[in-house]
């Protein structure tokens, strides 16, 4: 039932290859990380980990340009690193300090970043569809060549939002790339026990616009999918549908007992994991050696040492500041 | 100085917006081909294209969320959500995104939307379209609520509406549209102070929107009578300008407000609770309110008059607070 | 020596109940391992440990209650002996339970409360010198001060005021009366009842007279009607 692992050649150089591997480590490192500092109580509140699903945003995002916007989910923390906003802010962010990527003020769920286009970190499941909708409308009417990228889980294609959402960019044919992360599992609701139809390009679909199914837990194949999928939005064909098939080996937030799935399913899926897998594929072609992984594993584990120490030596915002930031300086009544 | 209706004041300012910024744009059910629910929009279509004056699907949430990410995206959005009922559809984005995001990302983007909807009852539209939700909106920190009352007010609050980085929502009370006032070349309001529509000493009366004709029509009858009340109109509902009111209410030692949302939970017991916080030892009387009776507005004329403030209610509360 | 500490695994989990160990002592486990199943009072959740090791020593039994940040066991890192590992005192079966170790310093960020204490009002004390209010400013006065004084004829100019600004409060007009009235001051008076001065304006809807009641009779009181008679009585 569950595919076998991706496997076949890597259409990259090496050193491409090797950055795409670097990217799902940078993720799976960070992420245990913070699971341990969970337990610890360094970190706080909902914390989503986005382990197993590392090969989507380490190849959808790469598939993107500097220029274009992105739009998260509350499972974004891949999708942060991989378009470059650092470690060491994300960590602080996590840990609520002032230096954190939103100030400490959004915490897990809610990294931003100006500087890469990153609008969120929205933790309403569906928020950040129209969100997309709208900055691809203003992309549009400024005459500028952007694609705004929107990642939402499958979950939120039961949401009225996803279907008024793409209803309006198919509608004014607007630059959004619609990144369905297809976990199977909307917290603990199985897809067939959440959708009447669970061929989500089909739903898609029936909105006129384009559609890809991919196996998310390739690499190659996500970033593919993207590139193709990024090329035809940005050449004006409209919102573009791309449902990438993966897999959440963790708990939906820290605390699931997971009674909802077989641990057999779990480790059958994790047969499939994104990093040995592509690993493997990189050692068959010669373009890895186990030294060369053991290396970026350590580079990896390094950073996110760094960035651990980097939160810990974060300050707290002042109190007297609470109330900052809920207006702009200009228009703070 | 001219003549003119709140409807045509704030097509005016429509006007002047989308002709003075590019990144000026309206959006809406019906706001451009069909002219507008209310024909606020008329004619605009024609000046300034489709799409500037964007007719949107029924998707209250969709088009507003999309409003959010175009103001985010560097344009000027207005969104026309046609009446405050179906606001309640889009309430997700307004609440969780809209008043959220500037400080959820640490300061670091800000929504400079703004949008119109109509509000209120009186028609005889009945229980789902009469609905006074401004209450609401006022208790959610990160918008600011503007309640026009005048054609002045109509015309002059949207350009710095538009100009405030953050969002702000413009309730346009529906029997509003037709009132008609003088409005002067020059802007008179700004988005931050009430004002005193009519000076008086015997006991403050607040209120705003479409209560306002309602509170003056009182202080009429109640002038032929000998009572001197003064008239405030709050204009701005979130952030309230307390300091007017205290000094209205201080200098006139009682107060009533006027306020057409239901009574539990209004934006008049929020008044009122500032008035007893910071005016206790000010007051000579029990403050006094008069709200919508709690009921859904009904069909029936008589009915709905009965559910809704009236001058009469409002001359009664007076006399009352005055010990008359 | 690692310790393996009871993780907080959700927002709202401060203690949690061990189930299950999944591995014994001597046990070798690898980073990522499930070692322990622990109820969160939500469920029962498996427990990952985060280092390569070997399991030393189980120091809480299974059933045992215990605190977020309690190490649940210690194990030997990698090259670690048994010999020369220092050995922990174990937390005694439940039933005889004694007190859960203390929780690991630094589990919680610290920081002080979100919102300052608030400054408490200053209190002019009974009997200083009454402040005049500025020009064109009335005194503070409760009403219940205001109509008690006028009740006991007393001129509320002459009364000092100990509530907040300096108001005057029915206190501050009961303990002036009494000082008026007895030289020698006996015991204060009794507090006033806490009526209120006169009815205020209440807004109220004519209300239709309920139509089942076509002859108005007495009726017997009801259980709170007499249960005040009968104190009103003692």
């Amino acid at each position: 039932m569950i595919a076998p692992p991706p496997a076949g050649p890597v259409p990259y150089e090496k050193d491409y290859a090797l950055a795409l591997l670097a990217d799902m480590l940078r993720i799976r490192r960070m992420e245990e990380k913070c699971a341990q500092a969970y337990g610890e109580g360094k970190i706080r509140g909902f914390l989503h980990l986005y382990i197993g699903e590392e090969a989507v945003a380490a190849g959808a995002v790469r598939a993107l340009k500097p220029e274009d916007n992105i739009v998260a989910t509350y499972r974004e923390h891949g999708h942060a690193l991989v378009r470059g906003v650092t470690m060491n802010s994300i960590m602080a962010e996590m840990y609520g300090k002032r230096e954190g990527c939103s100030r400490g003020r959004g915490g897990s769920m809610h990294l931003f970043d100006a500087g890469v286009r990153l609008y969120g970190g929205n933790a309403i499941v569906g928020g950040g569809l129209p969100v997309a909708v709208g900055l691809a409308l203003a992309a549009r009417m400024q005459d500028e060549a952007r694609v705004t990228a929107c990642f939402f889980g499958e979950g939120a294609m039961a949401e009225g939002a996803f279907h008024e959402s793409i209803n309006l960019a198919a509608l004014w044919r607007l630059p959004v790339l619609f990144c369905c992360e297809n976990n199977l599992y909307a917290m603990g609701t199985a897809l067939d026990r959440s959708e009447s139809q669970t061929d989500l390009c089909v739903k898609a679909a029936s909105y006129g616009v384009q559609t890809l199914k991919v196996d998310g837990q390739d690499v190659v194949a996500v970033h593919e999918a993207a590139q193709e999928a990024a090329r035809a939005v940005r050449a004006g064909g409209g919102p573009f549908f791309v449902e990438f098939q993966t897999y959440r080996f963790r708990a939906h937030s820290m605390f699931d007992a997971e009674l909802y799935r077989a641990k057999s399913e779990v480790e059958e899926w994790k047969k499939r994991g994104p990093l040995h897998t592509f690993s493997a594929r990189l050692k068959a072609e010669g373009k890895l050696t186990e030294e060369a992984f053991l290396a970026l594993d350590h580079e990896a584990n390094a950073e996110v040492e760094r960035a651990v120490a980097f939160a810990e030596a974060g300050s707290w915002e002042p109190v007297e500041d609470l109330l900052l930031d809920v207006h702009s300086p200009e228009g703070r009544p | 100085m001219t003549t003119m209706s709140y409807r045509e004041a704030m097509r005016t300012a429509l006007r002047e917006a989308l002709a003075g910024d590019p990144r000026v744009f309206l959006m809406g059910e019906d706001v451009g081909r069909y002219g507008g629910t209310y024909a606020v929009t008329k004619g605009l279509l024609e000046e300034f294209g489709p799409e500037r004056v964007r007719d949107t699907p029924l998707s209250e949430l969709g088009f507003v969320g999309a409003g959010i990410g175009a103001a985010l995206g560097g344009m000027r959005p207005i969104v026309e959500v046609m009446t405050v009922n179906f606001s309640l559809l889009a309430l997700d984005q307004i609440v969780n995104t809209a008043a959220l995001y500037r400080h959820m990302s640490g300061g670091q983007f800000s929504v400079p939307l703004v949008i119109r909807m109509a509000t209120g009852a009186g028609r005889q539209i009945a229980a789902q379209h009469s609905h006074s939700f401004e209450n609401w909106y006022a208790s959610i920190p990160g918008i600011k609520v503007l309640a026009p009352a005048t054609a002045q007010d109509a015309r002059d609050m949207l350009a710095p509406a538009l100009a405030d980085p953050d969002p702000v929502i413009i309730f346009e009370h529906a029997q509003l549209y037709n009132t008609e006032g003088e409005v002067t070349a020059e802007r008179q309001a700004d988005i931050r102070t009430a004002a005193v529509r009519r000076p008086g000493t015997m006991v403050s009366v607040v209120t705003y929107g479409g209560s306002l004709p309602k509170a003056l029509a009182a202080a009429d009858q109640l002038a032929a009578d000998g009572v001197d009340a003064e008239v405030l109109d709050l204009r701005v509902l979130r952030p309230l300008d307390t300091a007017t009111i205290l000094a209205s209410v201080r200098k006139c030692r009682r107060a009533v407000v006027v306020d057409e949302g239901w009574r539990t939970g209004s934006l008049a017991a929020e008044i009122m609770a500032r008035i007893v916080e910071q005016a206790f030892y000010d007051l000579d009387a029990p403050l006094a309110r008069v709200c919508s009776a709690e009921v859904p507005i009904p069909y029936a004329r008589h009915l709905e008059d009965a559910a809704l403030p009236q001058p009469a209610g409002i001359v009664a509360a007076v006399n009352a607070v005055l010990g008359r | 020596m690692i310790e393996f500490k009871l993780p907080s695994l959700g927002a709202d989990m401060d203690e949690g109940k061990l189930l299950e160990w999944m591995v014994k002592p001597g046990d070798l486990v690898k980073r990522g391992q499930a070692v322990a199943v622990v109820d969160t009072a939500k469920a029962a959740v498996d427990v990952e440990i985060w280092q390569d090791g070997t399991m030393f020593e189980q120091l809480v039994p299974i059933g045992a209650t215990v605190p977020v940040g309690t190490v649940l066991a210690t194990l030997l890192e990698p090259g670690e002996s048994a010999a020369t590992a220092p050995r922990r005192a174990a937390m005694p079966l439940p039933g005889g339970q004694a007190p859960a170790p203390a929780v690991a310093a630094g589990m919680a960020p610290a920081i002080g409360p979100a919102v300052a204490p608030p400054v408490a009002p200053t209190v002019t004390p009974t009997g200083a010198p009454i402040a005049a209010p500025p020009p064109g400013q009335r005194r503070p006065v409760s009403p219940a001060a205001r109509a008690r004084a006028q009740e006991l004829g007393l001129d509320i100019d002459g009364v000092a005021g100990t509530g907040p600004h300096g108001a005057v409060t029915l206190a501050d007009v009961v303990l002036a009366a009494a000082v008026r009235t007895a030289a020698p001051v006996a015991d204060p008076p009794p507090p006033p009842p806490l009526r209120r001065p006169h009815r205020p304006w209440c807004p109220r809807p004519r209300r239709l007279r309920p139509r089942r009641r076509r002859h108005p009779r007495w009726r017997p009181p009801t259980a709170r009607w007499r249960c005040a008679r009968r104190s009103a009585r003692q």
